[in-house]
């Protein structure tokens, strides 16, 4: 029976007879009334009798059974199953990249999206053996962005002032209607965003040829332009830089975010990651990578750097000139410069010591350091970064070619100019959309009246569209062919996985009707590698790309060299407020109606459905600007107002907003003026100019005043002081950490292996203990880092007499060494467990539904701590921390659910039996990680027992668009009910039935989660504990791993593995000392506690924030026994009645009261 | 000495005297309407009444008890997913052209036996394979969205379909048999010894074999078990190895050495799946064992066995439940998630 | 023998005599006339039809509110993660709470012979009822799928081999409220039997007479009537009694059963119930001024009474400002690092204002009742007890919301912010409240006059004919 009609998604209660919708839905007999068939044995008329039925049960047996219809094939292929998914590979552009995936399908409906192993960008060996290559956010989404219910359903052709509906017919009948080919394509201009399909080049190519006179231009807001016209005036030569920091020692980021928004993000990552491990790198006897960011906004490789230096962007150019210059000396002086002068001085000298001799200063660097400079950077700083990167004798860093293109500034700029010529009668703009993102001074709006007649070929209509006459429907890359070259040059070609849900051509296909070609998208994609056997296609459409196509990197000589421009600027910046332009979850506004990437919280902010500007504190109170308050910014005369968030660590007079936000026409979710839906951010095109299009130097900004809510899932800044204060004290008890220094004198000690041993295993530490006759007991295994721990004595497991199954025991690690934070795992989880999306106001209220939340702690110095100045550090720590449910074994919230909604498996997974909870909320207050999630309102649109008849956001046709991307092994929650992480129990319930129909065993390994499949860097592990030989089982008897909140004796399934860092030493910290000035001190002094272990779990070190026992003075004596030292403001007077308190009752606690700072 | 008003108005409103008569009247009759509310509201909810008998019509008339009945058409023939997925699919309308369809309605050239080609019954079915249009067969078994039964489970592990759809090779319209509620899954699965059957007899509707069969098929089962559990040890000390005679042995940890707890290096340890085995098949294997040398050969086994005469369906369900490992899971996210 | 002074204010302290519990020199026939006139007199004053107005309007509004919830979700208040329980919870247990001191005062007081409850119990337990009934509200309505609230009552099905977690308290609550409900109903109701007969001997129309005819269900005070309705009296007083400590214990098993810092402490049964009598008796005490005052019943609620209740309520404060020291201490002493920033974030944290709001009026207002002056001047006392309750709200949102706002982990620490449907669920409950206690009073003896009678001063047999015959022209 065919199920992907009456697909289960929601559970309903009887007396609501729905109308049918588009799609059959079930009803489901929950609590029927009436009654037909009698028990066995007697009739059905003589049991009537029997009873006397009474009217009412007449009334009410008619409507006992409904009839639902069981559709099946009529000829089913013969390799498909009903009711299961299958895996296709398939390599789209999309958003600005090249995204090699493999997409599951559930009854050939793409239902989710995931990395292509086999593509090195995403799979590669680090991937923990997943049999699922690592994604970013936006591939997860994309699978929501086919089933947008906003999307066009048709070409639409402009009838007056509004849109008539039209099909492919009619708009190539009105193509050929141009007579283009007639008139060798005279007034025709082709307006396309980049692509780097060769099919669309080869077509374009036609195109040039057959219409001799058409004009082609191609425009997309983001671009690396600035880092090939860097490398142009280095080499030459138009290439790409291809970064490899798997044994990297050194990385130097100018203001560059590889972690996160750069092409191969992913690759970066796990490369990353690789040079991080500590237990192989002690194994091979050397140091982990060191990574130093230099940037202006706090971007997620500044969270995740060893030491980030706040810097102005515009500065960075004079900055990397002085470096340079440095360089040369050490290299010069053949050995490592001495540090002093001011702490711009002594730093520059480390960062050249560094890059120049490594980090181990013996072996010299071998050429394993290397500077990246970011792509919003001016060209100068690509050419000075390669030339950096020469000097070194950087081996991490190649170019590969790539083709020629004007800068997409320019060509916007001549596309402009040849519209405004007037000799332009019909302009074809594909994709994109120029009105919105185009820079405001060129008034592209305008340049467009003047043109008669213009077509639009997008995915859905935007403002450049309604400027339009026609409009022709763009197919996503899920329902058509097209191929596409990524950034390491390998050929991949994209299958659809659907038949166009709406209609919906390819561009390959547009350009073939333009030019009077008849094939389909397939022919043409084929045509153009038709070199290809057919069986080396199907072998590529399988793997998704071309095996091997990759760009060999180019042998480049030596750069050159920058004529040597001011190196001192940098140190002394001016006081003019700076505004970059940075990136965000929406890529260039084309993603606004994605719920998904506008509800997941920002990595650093934890802001959602906002784009707000990032403010240094010291900027703020000098503009006067406040959280959660407006600010206005002026760039020559345009100006716009945007909501303020205060980010301590963002370089000073230096402001940041992302671009894609602000759009006026995008649909339910990203706001549209005619729906009345107020638009989600903030529309800063107008102030994006072409002369400063990533870095506006001197701009006027100050605060308004008016009040702006921002909407974020972790309100730093709504937490006062008292708060902020035990987060410092809090944080490290929660996310342990310590330097790489500390862990190899303890591995050395402990495991026997000194680093001198060259052979290296290679394996797992599981040989660490090889020569120990059995792995030593949880409790005597030694634990790093030993002065974290609290002092609880683990009082022995009350646990319950839960008789375990042996088969299996699900558990899951998470390891904080190599996870950046990027919450990719966030949306992974959200498109696999049929999460809905609340809105911002929700948002706003902490309402938000993500399973999975990224922990952000924003923690400044020690010294500025006690000094009560917390925002005031000027380069704080940002640490974050993946927490979802831990499926503890004796569950507090198991406890107390008076309906036994929530029950523990024999297998150790703590079961959420949506359809049994009432929603009494209890369980959720009693779990201490705070991972349940209510569903407050009717976040997805499930009917429930009673409900407004317009409590639905949607239409029903709507609805049902949209509950397509649902997955239907997974139950949809209505109102009313708790959910919570469940280890994605369907897979393992569905893996578990496979193994037993095949009559095997689950392996350790074989079952993953969604967050596990995406992680980039494979931070999370999954497995059965019960199987030693699982990777879960190896990495949960690390040395480095711990149970958050261990002291509350859960029998947490859910490991960390302590996260390393790898500071200098000799770095200079800013910090604060007693008398509250400003003083510089290396880091070893600026952090005591970290890396000092000689003896391993003794607590000699000075810092006194742990020993327990020292807090002796801190007692809370009996509060009404206030004394003045309270602030006055909060004492009414009939406070100050309890002096003359009868005093029999305190016998006991007298002693007198300290509270507000904890006094040392 | 009240005033007379007082007395007056007591006199008057004293309630009559058969008011008391109508009180215990009036709670009798209520006890009684609670009472048959009570069966009432127990039945009309009571699953076996709510679920039982859903008997649609279908579009085409199609009799279970002449395809599968007489013509003994294998279940499977048709619902060819039930061993793979969870869902045991409706064939396609080309399943039932096969012998429907006429000469070359399914596939070109096919030469398929044309049964019943003019029958007014199967015009729905021509007229799908012709416009390719599915047939719209009603759904009779349904369970609520929020439970995922899976049939492949089931049917893999021996459980027959009669257990869960009753006798349907015997139904002319399909009807739903069993209640099919939380309650009766559950019971099935705290005791599914008489639910397992022999593998190859799932779909054998009818095996109900009596005393005698039931010895024989046990003495089946236990040599397949020991097939499957007890590895091949060589029994006499005859230098040529060609004919040095074998025979498989099962293994048992004699009481007093208890069993290791997983032992880190083979966590899946087949000593501990046979030592299981014997335990429960033969109470305390060491009356079995004849020779007393820890093993119990097949000969040793089907010789402790033979003498228990009757052999109901719980001890074969026992012993197929210990061979293949069958113990169905009774935590929720089995069916809820 | 009540001294002269005593007759007319019997709060002054004589060692040998026992002070007059009825002043006005009333006898039988004067109590139960007081008493009835309320019902029969020539109608209530006029202030009575106001506050039954303003009451019922704020009554739709309730229910007005608890339809919408019902429609919508529980999103309409402001709870949110990790703040799960709101200001429905902190309704709950305040009013349960409340319930509390009725049921002290007429079944403990009872069997410790504190015959000055004999005229506050009847109005004291009706209080109960309708506090009860309040409360029981906010827990039905304020779990996310109201249709399914019968699973948490053990019906055995033939659907789900399923029974409800008989280890939740929260499934301990719906037996403790419930039987509460029921017991103290059937006490209340069964003592208020006499009275009603005597009602049903003094109606004046055909429904008056139907109605209290057949809720006295046909008492005639024979000696037989007297005799079991004594011993049903004494047993239902027994049975009552646990249930005071018992219930609130349990509602209190809420907070302490869990493992949230703030929440986890075992003195929470204890401080629970002296803060439910505390409210409870603040509650009667705001009642029962103003009734006396506007059903003329001064003479029977005397201010000897209110004084007593002014003790037991400071005496029931102290033990709450312990019960705060204590909970501070052993969060101290414990050393536990999540209890102490607990409490230190109680006192400092984002909701400082309401716990100082929660001292002062719990634990410093209520020391005013050391002096005779406020102890006795009315319209002192209900100030005082007006704080008090406002203290006791205070102290359930204290402990509710600020604890769950910030425990273990500082990344989910979000601040409560009621809304709109919050604020009019409070003021509606309160609606319901007076507007049941207002019908109570015009339509039901609000005074106990049987036992009020056996207690009267000359029951004592006054040898003193002098105060007699001063009686009859009092």
């Amino acid at each position: 029976m065919n199920t992907s009609e009456s697909n289960q998604f929601s559970f309903r209660s009887i007396d609501e007879l729905e109308d049918t919708p588009e799609f059959q839905e079930f009803l489901t007999r929950e609590f029927p009334k009436g009654v037909d068939e009698p028990p066995d044995g007697l009739s059905r008329r003589r049991w009537l009798h029997l009873m006397g039925a009474s009217a009412v049960l007449a009334s009410v047996s008619g409507c006992r059974f409904e009839n639902k219809k069981i559709t099946p094939y009529t000829f089913r292929p013969e390799d498909r199953i009903p009711g299961t998914t299958r895996t296709f590979a398939t390599t789209i552009e999309w958003a600005g990249g090249v995204r090699p995936l493999y997409v599951t399908s559930y009854d050939s409906r793409p239902i989710k999206a995931d990395g292509n192993p086999l593509h090195p960008e995403c799979g590669g060996s680090a991937r923990n053996r997943a049999p699922k290559g690592s994604s970013d956010l936006i591939s997860q989404a994309a699978v929501l962005d086919l089933y947008d219910p906003d999307r066009s359903r048709s070409c639409l052709e402009k009838v007056g002032r509004s849109f008539a509906p039209r099909n492919w017919s009619d708009f190539s009948g009105a193509v050929q209607g141009l007579e283009l080919l007639g008139n060798q394509g005279k007034g025709l201009t082709v307006l396309s965003e980049p692509t780097t399909s060769q099919t669309v080049q080869r077509l374009k190519k036609n195109l040039l040829e057959k219409l001799p006179q058409a004009k082609w231009f191609e425009y997309s807001p983001i671009s690396d332009d600035h880092e090939q016209a860097g490398l142009k005036s280095a080499f030459g030569k138009s290439l790409r830089a291809q970064h490899n920091l798997e044994n990297a020692e050194v990385v130097l980021c100018l203001d560059a975010d590889p972690l996160r928004y750069h092409r191969s993000a992913l690759k970066l990552s796990k490369a990353w990651a690789k040079s991080r491990i500590p237990d192989v790198a002690v194994m091979a006897g050397r140091p982990i990578s060191r990574l130093y960011c230099v940037e202006s906004q706090f971007s997620l490789t500044g969270v995740n750097a060893d030491h980030r230096w706040p810097m102005k962007s515009s500065a960075i150019a004079s900055f990397a000139e002085a470096l340079r210059q440095q360089v040369d000396k050490a290299r010069e002086k053949g050995q490592m410069l001495d540090v002093e002068g001011t702490v711009d001085e002594q730093r520059l000298a480390v960062l050249a010591n560094e890059l120049v001799f490594g980090t181990t200063q013996k072996a010299g660097s071998q050429g394993r350091t290397v500077v990246i400079a970011g792509a919003h950077q001016p060209p100068v700083v690509h050419h000075l970064a390669a030339v950096l990167n020469d000097a070194i004798g950087s081996k991490l860093v190649s170019y590969t070619a790539i083709p020629e293109s004007t800068s997409n500034i320019s060509s916007i700029k001549e596309a402009v100019a040849e519209l405004n010529s007037g000799n332009t009668e019909h302009l074809l703009m594909i994709g994109g959309n120029p009105v919105f993102d185009a820079p405001s001074d060129l008034k592209f709006k305008s340049a467009l009246s003047s043109v008669k007649n213009k077509i639009h070929f997008s995915v859905s209509r935007n403002e450049t569209t309604d400027e339009c006459s026609w409009h022709a429907n763009m197919g996503h890359p899920f329902e058509v062919w097209s191929d596409s070259v990524a950034s390491d040059g390998s050929v991949g070609i994209g299958q659809p996985m659907i038949e166009p849900l709406f209609g919906a051509k390819s561009t390959a296909e547009l350009l073939a009707t333009v030019i009077g070609v008849s094939a389909d998208g397939l022919e043409l994609v084929r045509e153009t590698y038709v070199d290809l056997s057919d069986e080396a296609w199907n072998q590529t459409v399988h793997n998704g790309f071309i095996a091997n196509s990759f760009a060999s990197s180019v042998a480049v000589g030596a750069p050159t060299a920058v004529a040597p421009g001011d190196s001192t600027t940098w140190m002394s910046p001016s006081e003019a407020i700076e505004l970059v332009f940075t990136n965000s979850n929406l890529y260039d506004g084309r993603l606004s109606n994605n719920g998904w990437l506008q509800e997941v919280p920002d990595s650093v902010t934890k802001v959602a459905w906002d784009n707000p500007v990032m403010i240094n504190p010291k900027t703020a109170k000098l503009i006067g600007a406040k959280q959660n308050e407006k600010i206005t910014i002026e760039v020559d005369g345009d100006t716009i107002e945007a909501p303020v968030f205060i980010q301590p660590g963002q370089a000073e007079n230096s402001i940041s907003i992302a671009i894609g936000y602000g759009r006026r026409k995008v649909g339910h979710v990203g706001g549209s003026i005619e729906k009345n839906l107020p638009p989600v951010g903030i529309d800063v095109s107008s102030v994006r100019k072409s002369n400063h299009w990533n870095i506006v130097d001197d701009v006027k900004a100050s605060g308004t005043g008016s009040r702006y809510r921002l909407s974020s899932t972790q309100d730093h800044h709504a937490i006062d002081l008292t708060g902020k204060a035990e987060i410092g004290n809090r944080w490290d008890r929660l996310i342990y950490e310590d330097t790489f220094d500390s862990y190899k004198k303890f591995a050395k000690k402990v495991i026997g292996r000194d680093d001198s041993s060259s052979e290296s295993k290679g394996d797992t530490i599981q040989d660490f203990f090889a020569d120990e006759e059995e792995i030593p007991e949880k409790e005597e295994r030694p634990h790093w880092p030993g002065h974290h721990h609290l002092h609880f004595e683990n009082v022995e497991m009350i646990r319950r007499s839960w008789d375990y199954s042996k088969e299996a025991k699900w558990g899951m690690s998470i390891d904080l060494a190599k996870c950046t934070g990027c919450s990719a795992c966030v949306v992974a989880c959200q498109a696999e467990n049929n999460i809905a999306i609340v809105g911002k106001d929700q948002v706003s209220r902490g309402r938000e539904l993500h399973w999975m939340r990224i922990d952000r702690y924003l923690v400044s110095h020690r010294s500025y701590q006690d000094a009560g100045r917390i925002l005031e550090d000027p380069e704080p720590i940002v640490r974050t921390q993946p927490v979802t449910c831990h499926h503890c074994e004796n569950a507090p919230c198991e406890q107390v659910c008076p309906v036994a909604a929530t029950v523990h498996s024999d297998e150790g997974l703590n079961d959420m039996v949506y359809n049994r909870c009432i929603g009494t909320r209890y369980c959720g207050n009693n779990c201490p990680y705070k991972v349940r999630r209510f569903n407050y309102l009717n976040y997805s649109n499930a009917t429930t027992f009673v409900k407004y008849p317009w409590a639905d956001t949607l239409s029903q046709s709507d609805i049902a668009v949209e509950s397509l991307a649902m997955n239907p092994e997974v139950t949809i929650r209505s109102r009313g009910v708790m959910e919570k992480c469940t280890y994605c129990v369907q897979r393992i319930q569905n893996t578990k039935i496979k193994a037993k129909t095949e009559g095997r065993e689950v392996g350790g390994n074989e079952i993953t989660t969604a967050c596990q499949d995406c992680c980039p860097t494979g931070a999370i592990v999954f497995g059965n504990l019960a199987d030693p030989a699982s990777q879960v089982s190896t990495e949960q008897i690390d040395v480095r791993a711990y149970v958050l909140l261990d002291e509350l004796n859960l029998g947490q399934r859910t490991k960390y593995l302590a996260s390393i860092i790898n500071p200098n030493p000799s770095w200079p910290v800013l910090t604060l000392n007693a008398a509250g000035e400003t003083v510089v001190q290396p880091y070893e002094k600026a952090f005591p506690e970290k890396g000092h272990h000689e003896k391993h779990g003794d607590e000699k070190h000075g810092d006194e924030k742990h020993g327990d026992e020292k807090h002796g003075d801190e007692k809370h004596g009996d509060e009404k026994h206030g004394d003045e030292k309270h602030g006055d403001e909060k004492h009414g007077d009939e406070k100050h009645a309890d002096e003359k308190h009868a005093d029999e009752k305190h016998a006991d606690e007298d002693g007198e009261e300290k509270h507000g700072k904890d006094e040392k | 000495m009240a005033t007379d008003a007082n007395t007056s108005q007591l006199n008057d409103f004293v309630f009559p005297s058969w008011i008391n008569k109508i009180i215990i009247l009036g709670l009798a009759c209520g006890g009684l309407f609670g009472g048959y509310a009570a069966t009432v509201g127990f039945f009309a909810t009571h699953p076996k009444v709510i679920n039982v008998g859903h008997m649609p019509e279908q579009p085409i008339p199609f009799s279970h008890a002449l395809h599968a009945g007489k013509l003994k058409l294998d279940c499977r023939y048709c619902h060819n997913t039930v061993e793979k997925a969870a869902h045991a699919a409706i064939p396609p309308s080309a399943t039932c052209g096969n012998c429907h369809g006429g000469k070359d309605r399914v596939k070109p050239g096919a030469t398929l036996a044309a049964v019943h080609l003019k029958s007014e019954k199967l015009a729905p079915l021509r007229e799908s394979l012709e416009t390719d249009t599915p047939v719209n067969w009603l759904r009779v078994h349904e369970l609520p969205g929020f439970v995922y039964f899976n049939h492949s489970a089931h049917v893999t592990r021996g459980v027959s379909c009669v257990e869960c759809h009753g006798r349907i090779d015997k139904m002319e319209v399909v009807y739903q048999a069993k209640e099919l509620s939380m309650k009766w899954c559950l019971d099935c699965h705290r005791n599914p010894d008489e639910a397992i059957r022999p593998f190859d007899q799932v779909t054998n509707l009818g095996w109900n074999p009596d005393k005698e069969e039931l010895k024989t098929i046990y003495m089946e089962e236990l040599e397949k078990a020991f097939e499957k559990l007890a590895p091949q040890v060589s029994v006499d000390a005859n230098p040529v190895p060609s004919e040095r005679k074998s025979e498989r042995r099962l293994f048992f940890y004699p009481d007093g050495e208890d069993r290791p707890e997983f032992t880190a290096s083979k966590w899946r340890d087949t000593k501990t799946h046979q030592d299981n085995f014997a335990k429960l098949i033969f109470g305390d294997p060491k009356l079995a064992d004849e020779n007393s040398d820890n093993e119990i050969s097949l000969q040793e086994a089907v010789a402790f066995l033979d003498t228990k005469s009757d052999y109901t369906r719980k001890d074969l369900g026992q012993l197929l439940r210990a061979t293949h490992k069958i113990n169905p899971n009774q935590s929720c996210s089995t069916c809820h998630r | 023998m009540a001294t002269v002074d005593q007759k007319n204010d019997n709060t002054i302290e004589d060692p040998g005599t026992r002070a007059p519990l009825v002043l006005g020199g009333l006898d039988y026939k004067g109590v139960t006339d007081t008493v009835s006139n309320v019902a029969f007199g020539e109608g209530p004053p006029r202030i009575w039809y106001v506050v039954l107005g303003i009451s019922t309007l704020l009554m739709g509004m309730l229910f007005g509110c608890v339809g919408h919830l019902i429609m919508t979700g529980v999103g309409v208040w402001g709870n949110n993660n990790p703040v799960f329980w709101g200001w429905p919870i902190v309704n709950f247990v305040f009013w349960v709470g409340i319930g509390h001191a009725g049921t002290l005062i007429s079944a403990i007081l009872f069997l410790l012979r504190q015959n000055w409850r004999t005229s506050i119990n009847r109005a004291a337990e009706a209080m109960t009822i309708f506090a009860v009934v309040c409360a029981g509200l906010f827990p039905g309505v304020h779990i996310g799928r109201v249709w399914s609230f019968y699973w948490l009552f053990p019906i055995p099905t033939e659907h789900l081999a399923m029974w409800p977690n008989f280890r939740s308290p929260l499934l301990w609550d719906v037996f403790a409220v419930s039987t509460y409900a029921t017991v103290s109903l059937l006490f209340w109701y069964m003592g208020m039997v006499p009275d009603i007969a005597t009602f049903r001997d003094r109606a004046k129309n055909k429904i008056q007479r139907l109605a209290y005819g057949v809720l006295s269900l046909g008492w005639t005070g024979s000696a037989r009537h007297w005799h079991r309705y004594e011993m049903a009296y004494v047993i239902l007083a027994a049975l009552a009694t646990p249930l005071v400590l018992s219930v609130h214990t349990i509602v209190s098993f809420d907070f302490a059963v869990s493992q949230v810092p703030g929440w986890h402490t075992t003195i929470f049964p204890p401080y629970f119930v002296a803060g439910a009598i505390f409210s409870g008796f603040a509650m009667v005490v705001t009642l029962m001024v103003p009734a006396r005052e506007l059903f003329g019943l001064k003479n029977l609620i005397t201010s000897r009474h209110l004084e007593n209740m002014n003790k037991i309520i400071m005496a029931t404060g102290l033990m709450v400002g312990l019960a705060y020291g204590i909970e501070f201490f052993i969060a101290w002493y414990g050393g536990n690092p999540y209890e102490q920033f607990a409490f230190v974030n109680r006192a400092f944290g984002s909701y400082w204002w309401a716990y100082w709001i929660m001292v002062s009026c719990n634990v410093l207002i209520p020391q005013l009742f050391w002096f005779k002056f406020c102890r006795t001047n009315p319209w002192v006392m209900v100030g005082i007890c007006l704080f008090v309750n406002v203290g006791m709200w205070f102290e359930r949102f204290v402990i509710t919301i600020t604890s769950l706002s910030r425990d273990f982990l500082p990344s989910s620490w979000a601040y409560f912010t009621p809304t709109p449907i919050d604020i009019m669920m409070l003021i509606g409950s309160f609606g319901l409240f007076f507007t049941l206690f207002t019908l109570f009073c015009r339509f039901l003896p609000m005074v106990a006059m049987s036992e009020v009678k056996g207690v009267l001063p000359h029951e004592e047999h006054d040898e003193d004919s002098s105060g007699h015959s001063e009686h009859e022209e009092a």
